[in-house]
């Protein structure tokens, strides 16, 4: 009897990954809830797997069952100890006959709940889900400074290197068999038959048989051998006009880096709590920025009066205490973008995270760093203002009583010109991912708004 | 004495070889079976993950309800909560062996022995299979589903062609004719009808056709779709005469009903299945090791696997969860052999056929193998020796009282009873509730009435009236759904009265 034995280790894995996209299609929105609800309440950065439980509905397959509870009927178990006929046995709680034994819901969470892991992408595809990066085209088509080689069919001309044999072989034989090589059968099989031929004239005396048909066939067939011969020399094997090479072509590549640079106000008016709702600003930022650039850069810059550039950890981590120069960060972004940034090749994004307070005497110099030289280089900038947790109102009357010397008004009234400036409350950790989500859609929607846009992209450029 | 076939525990494809051989010696010169064409694919457990969520099936058409049961699996899996089969075998010709990486040398000797020639035969032999099933042509009809179900998904949308199945999957176990046997599959013909139906249709394709009133001979024909009997076959009633359903949607319903027969002998002998297979890797193993082609360090091994597999706990401890059909099974065969062998009087008394008979225990167990499933087969072979070994016991339960009454236990008056319940939890109705279309009011506002023929006062739960949803979807007008027992309804569902003529 045959068999056969397959090694089947190296076959593509994941068949499962079409049924698995169509279920997690079928279970976005219980999804998008859970998973909205989940990333404000862990922390963001070691997400490998996520496990999610969802609500069954949407995702239940029912079909006809026996209800357990019901019926008159016998069933069997093993393993009986004590008991004698007529002995009584108290039902289970729940009415659970115990006759189908555990298949209710083992495959996972309870009965309404359905539990099972995301992988990092996909988790990170449903929080990001619509969102989009505003003005990123822009860049690709204007400064473009890198380019990148593909595959561009063939071409006639080439260096050796770049020779396509199997493209100019089928130019090759395609150009034989349309000029008539002769088949090399053909000039065999001559060549037998004269021989054949041949050798029956030497089988007779010539006095006794002239075998002249024989001498006339091959008279004949040599005169065909020549011609066919002198078709073989003349036409060749390879022609310069059979040659294809490789062909690549330089296309343009989207500047595919990104700096992200963080400000935060650490004066004394910045609590642990305010500095945690800015944290979970800037994760968030950050990984959606990884997901569409190739590589992203951060650079923190914390401020009082002065700011300096320091690493993560100190970041969100010093104390700090003093007044507030809002314009003392931004300076320095400036300065570091302009410094080992290019435009041409980053894509600079700006996060600010402050509680609102600024010396009064900073607002104009704040306006005329941000309007001079930080907004004309930033593809987007987002300002997160964290109201303190009992001065909602105060900030609520900051935020909408007109010439009130806060930042918000600044942003606010920038914004009108610049699109490219966006400012938002956050006073809860929940109202992060809404705050998040409304940055990159409001923009998308603006960018509709033709004139505005047309104007930012004049004065970026 | 011949030295043992391998020492270590690493397997390599020269080994496999080797193993398969002997193996192979044992299965058909001594147990004598008879097997298809063997197919062992190793892969890795990524893949026996991918295998879980289609059923094991080598190729399934695409559907979320796949990826569910693939995310539930794979967390538990990761979770380490379960681990992986050790091997999927496939009912089909060639039969196709999924053999997992991990496995150690002694452990695919096992899985050979067990899937490659105990499934083997009994895909082969069982009469259930070899009239519901078509080994030859499975896979390629198979890949006809899959590749149709794309198309229609192209044509028509993910969307309308995700509700068909989802429907379809709703009554795929009441998609299968019990008594009538099927014709075989035939992919070519499959094929080749829907082109000749595409063809025709194209041919005849006029639009004024449309425009024509019908004739009253036409009304007639179609009003008189006689109802004669009962139609057990629900999918096969709505493909054939469901008022809304387009042609491809009529070949969905076609394809899951098709697949779903392709299952329906497998839940009826489970026991009786992996019982067999089991018996065949217990009776190899011990047999090449007696050949002195296993280390004792390898039998030993396979001892701790085996017993492993054969876990079955009583019904009051943690880890009980129904009957083990390997365990069930195995000692059946074994008991079976036992009374063969070496008979009591009480065997005797219970098995005359075949107690102490001369022709040996191999026929008696082919004999049972090939035409049995699971409850004729306890109902046929289960000794009293066996239920006092296992300590059966019934349990009589009655819906209105709050306890169970224990009915009978393993004595000389209760081993009947105890056999009796035991076969009938093993018996399709049991498993399946028995639904069947008894109406279809074609003359009048076209209601579909199901009936449930009830089994000793057993009623649906709680997720009926989401099937008769699906059922509505697939059928367009309105769905009733009858519980009877003789004659007297028990209870009664009726979906919502609106038509609807389009699934969209």
């Amino acid at each position: 009897m045959s068999k056969y034995i397959i090694d089947r280790r190296l076959n593509p894995k994941g068949k499962s990954i079409s049924n698995r996209q169509r279920f997690i299609r079928r279970a976005k929105k219980h999804l998008s809830e859970r998973v909205h609800k989940n990333i404000v309440e862990r922390s963001i950065t070691d997400k490998g797997e996520e496990n999610i439980s969802i609500p069954t509905d949407g995702i239940r397959e029912p079909t006809f069952g026996h209800d357990q509870s019901t019926g008159n009927y016998d069933f069997v178990l093993p393993g009986n100890k004590d008991f004698v006929p007529g002995d009584k046995i108290d039902k289970p709680k729940g009415g659970a006959g115990g006759g189908g034994g555990g298949e209710a819901s083992d495959d996972g969470g309870g009965e309404d709940e359905f539990a099972f892991s995301l992988t990092r992408d996909e988790y990170l595809d449903v929080v990001f889900e619509d969102l989009e990066l505003p003005n990123m085209e822009d860049k690709n088509k204007e400064d473009v400074t890198v380019f990148e080689t593909h595959r561009a069919g063939y071409t006639t001309v080439g260096a050796p290197s770049q020779l396509n044999v199997e493209q100019s072989m089928i130019r090759s034989i395609g150009r034989r068999i349309a000029l008539k090589f002769p088949k090399q059968r053909r000039i065999n099989e001559i060549e037998e038959e004269i021989a054949r031929l041949e050798e029956e004239i030497k089988y007779y005396k010539e006095e006794v048989k002239p075998m002249t048909k024989n001498r006339a066939m091959i008279v004949e067939l040599k005169k065909e051998l020549e011609g066919l011969k002198r078709k073989a020399r003349a036409i060749p094997f390879i022609d310069p006009i059979d040659l294809r090479f490789n062909n690549f072509v330089k296309y343009p590549k989207p500047t595919s880096t990104a700096v992200m640079v963080c400000i935060m106000d650490v004066s004394a008016s910045m609590q642990e709590r305010e500095k945690e709702l800015s944290k979970r600003f800037f994760l968030l930022l950050y990984l959606f920025l990884e997901r569409k650039y190739e590589h992203v850069d951060v650079v923190f810059i914390r401020h009082h009066t002065e700011a300096i550039e320091c690493s993560e950890d100190e970041f969100f981590n010093s104390k700090e205490t003093g007044g507030t120069i809002v314009s003392s960060g931004l300076q320095l972004a400036h300065e570091i973008l302009k410094e080992r940034y290019s435009p041409a090749e980053w894509n600079a994004y700006v996060a600010q995270a402050s509680d609102g307070d600024n010396f009064t005497s900073d607002m104009p110099v704040l306006e005329r760093i941000l309007v001079n030289k930080v907004l004309p280089v930033v593809k987007f900038y987002t300002y997160v203002e964290i109201a303190g947790m009992y001065e909602q109102s105060r900030n609520f009357w900051s935020a909408h009583t007109a010439n009130r010397s806060g930042m918000w008004a600044l942003y606010e009234k920038l914004h009108e010109e610049w699109p490219n400036i966006v400012s938002k409350k956050i006073k809860e950790a929940k109202e992060i991912i809404p705050v998040f989500r409304e940055f990159f859609q409001k923009i998308t929607t603006s960018s509709m708004n033709k004139p505005k846009e047309k104007v930012v992209s004049e004065e970026i450029v | 004495m011949t030295s043992p076939l391998y020492t270590g525990c690493e397997w390599s494809f020269p080994l496999l070889e080797d193993v398969y051989a002997e193996c192979e010696k044992i299965a058909l010169e001594e147990l004598k079976l008879n097997v298809y064409h063997n197919q062992l694919e190793v892969i890795s457990s990524e893949q026996m993950l991918d295998a879980y969520s289609s059923s094991g099936l080598p190729i399934y058409y695409r559907h979320w309800s796949f990826g569910k049961h693939f995310s539930a699996e794979e967390r538990t899996y990761r979770k380490g909560y379960t681990g992986l089969a050790y091997e999927i075998v496939i009912n089909s010709n060639p039969c196709i062996n999924y053999l997992m990486e991990e496995n150690t040398m002694t452990t695919q000797t096992t899985v050979i022995a067990h899937a490659a020639f105990g499934h083997n035969h009994f895909f082969k032999n069982n009469y259930l299979f070899r009239e519901w099933t078509d080994a030859r042509y499975i896979i390629d009809y198979l890949v006809f589903a899959k590749n149709y179900i794309q198309e229609c998904e192209e044509r028509y949308g993910f969307s309308v062609v995700e509700k068909v199945l989802d429907s379809c999957h709703a009554l795929s176990k009441h998609g299968v004719s019990r008594y009538k046997r099927p014709p075989k599959l035939n992919v070519f013909e499959e094929k080749l009808k829907q082109n000749e139906r595409r063809q025709y249709l194209r041919k005849i394709y006029n639009d004024l056709w449309r425009t024509l009133p019908k004739t009253k001979k036409q009304e007639e024909k179609k009003k008189d779709i006689a109802f004669s009997d009962p139609e057990e076959n629900v999918l096969y009633f709505i493909e054939k005469n469901s008022p809304i359903l387009t042609d491809w949607q009529r070949e969905l319903v076609r394809i899951v009903r098709k697949i779903s027969q392709y299952f329906y002998p497998q839940y009826q002998t489970k026991v009786m299945n992996e019982g067999w297979a089991t018996h065949t890797h217990f009776y190899t193993m011990n047999r090449l090791h007696e050949k002195g082609l296993l280390t004792d360090g390898a039998m030993l091994e396979f001892f701790h696997t085996h017993s492993g597999v054969m876990f079955q706990a009583g019904f009051d401890r943690k880890g009980y969860n129904g009957f083990n059909p390997y365990y069930l099974g195995f000692e059946m065969f074994r008991d079976i052999r036992r009374i063969c062998e070496d008979p009591t009087d009480e065997d005797k008394e219970w098995f005359p056929d075949f107690a102490g008979c001369e022709e040996g225990w191999l026929d008696v167990c082919l004999e049972a193998v090939a035409n049995y499933r699971d409850e004729s087969f306890i109902k046929q072979y289960l000794s009293p020796a066996m239920i006092r070994k296992m300590r059966l016991f019934v349990l009589a339960n009655n819906t209105k009282a709050d306890h169970y009454l224990v009915d009978s236990i393993h004595n000389e008056t209760g081993y009947k009873k105890v056999r009796n319940a035991l076969a009938s939890m093993y018996e399709i109705g049991n498993l399946i509730p028995d639904i069947q279309v008894s109406d279809a009011d074609f003359k009048g506002d076209r209601t579909l009435t199901l009936r449930h023929n009830v089994i000793d006062g057993k009623l649906l739960n709680n997720t009926t009236d989401d099937v008769l949803k699906h059922v509505k979807r697939l059928w367009g007008y309105p769905v009733k759904l009858e519980s009877r027992q003789e004659g007297v309804i028990l209870k009664s569902y009726r979906t919502s009265e609106t038509p609807q003529l389009e699934i969209e």
